[in-house]
């Protein structure tokens, strides 16, 4: 099993990244970063197979999240349940600002963040996604599905009239 | 495979979630259909866009540092409440270790070979009932007893286990009966050693066991040979609770 201090040389990068695009934040980011080790210490006994850390920290920093937010009477104002997804618009080559992108991403419910996230993370298949958030496939194909059309509109540069 | 599959199976393809020979002719299709080949060609740019944008996160100076002196900061806490626990536990066995083996060492031993009988009254006549009615006040046991004893018969008093506890005990015994035997032997049995209520007399060939209530829940149980103690025990006329 791998030591705690190999973790995080290993993964806090990933992990930062991951929690800033949760939480919009760099100091949200870092706190829950730093949290998400802390809770990793104490339960290292309790992770099954070295091969699958990055999802199980993955999991823990959400879980930290999602603790935090709770209260959070301010929710996020996009609602995309009831949108069809578009066809992808098929652009070969457009560039991607990051901070449009947390813009975006910040306009997003949680249920429809984390999927892009993790699944723009690289290493996550659908089940992956499924596992962390405790929902079936199907739900995060559409939720991905969804959300990858309105990051695409929110993204995509307008061409002036 | 359709064009119209390939276009459902694309993101699966991406993510590894497709099944090995899914993933073989969904490339054996697109390699053979231009349109195809350029949807993928977009989706593949389009993700490796996105997925450059979200990695685009710029990682502060000194995270690593800071996170790495959290978690060395952690383990000692945690290394050290686990040392405080198992000292704790330790400590606890060992206070534990000690009333026990003072508690042993303290109490007297049945010894039912280690003192003479005593037969008739000496100089020292009443040393042996002030002994066990010394030895009955240090146990916090009453020394008004349910008989009257002739301790010239006596024996030994001590503990003897019953089950799961040791039941103080004296003995007595008629020597002039050899070889057959004639005893008798007075238990305490208090509430923690067993649940005595409802007890009542029980004889077998060779012996009587009679329980008799006493002060505070506990219960003598007086044992003896034959169906009569006396004369080594005789009962009282008057109640003792």
């Amino acid at each position: 099993m791998p030591s705690i201090q190999s973790l995080v040389d290993e993964h806090y990068q990933a992990l930062y990244r991951y929690a800033y695009r949760l939480s919009g934040s760099a100091a949200d980011a870092e706190d829950l970063t730093q949290e998400t080790f802390r809770k990793a210490l104490h339960r290292l006994a309790t992770l099954r197979d070295a091969d699958r850390v990055k999802p199980w920290l993955f999991r823990i920093l959400r879980n930290a999240y999602l603790h935090r937010i709770r209260d959070d009477r301010r929710r996020r104002v996009v609602p995309l349940d009831g949108e069809v997804a578009r066809p992808e618009a098929e652009s070969a080559d457009w560039p991607v600002d990051p901070e449009r992108l947390q813009e975006a991403l910040d306009n997003l419910d949680e249920s429809f963040r984390t999927p892009l996230i993790l699944y723009y993370f690289d290493d996550f298949s659908y089940k992956d996604i499924a596992d962390q958030m405790d929902v079936p496939i199907g739900t995060v194909m559409s939720r991905l599905a969804r959300g990858k059309a309105y990051l695409k509109d929110a993204l995509t540069p307008r061409t002036m009239p | 495979m359709t064009c119209h599959d390939v276009q459902t199976l694309l993101p699966f393809r991406r993510t590894g979630d497709l099944l090995p020979e899914d993933a073989a002719l969904l490339d054996r299709h697109v390699s053979s259909c231009p349109d195809c080949q350029q949807r993928l060609a977009a989706a593949t740019a389009a993700d490796a866009a996105l997925t450059r944008a979200f990695q685009g996160v710029v990682v502060p100076e000194g995270l690593k540092a800071r996170v790495r002196s959290t978690v060395a900061a952690t383990q000692t806490r945690i290394t050290r409440q686990r040392w405080l626990a198992r000292l704790s536990a330790f400590a606890a066995i060992a206070v534990t270790g000690l009333l026990i083996w003072g508690y042993v060492a303290a109490r007297p031993k049945f010894d039912p070979e280690g003192l003479a009988i005593v037969n008739g009254w000496t100089a020292e006549a009443g040393t042996v009932p002030n002994l066990v009615f010394s030895w009955l006040e240090a146990e916090r046991l009453p020394t008004e007893l349910p008989y009257e004893f002739d301790f010239r018969y006596y024996v030994a008093h001590g503990y003897e286990k019953l089950g799961n506890a040791y039941v103080p005990v004296i003995k007595f015994q008629d020597q002039s009966t050899a070889p057959k035997t004639t005893f008798v032997k007075l238990y305490f049995l208090r509430p923690g050693d067993a649940d005595a209520t409802g007890a009542s007399v029980a004889q077998s060939s060779f012996c009587t066991a009679r329980p008799i209530p006493g002060p505070n829940g506990l219960t003598f149980i007086l044992v003896y040979t034959g169906a009569d103690p006396a004369p080594i025990a005789i009962p009282r006329t008057r109640s003792i609770n």
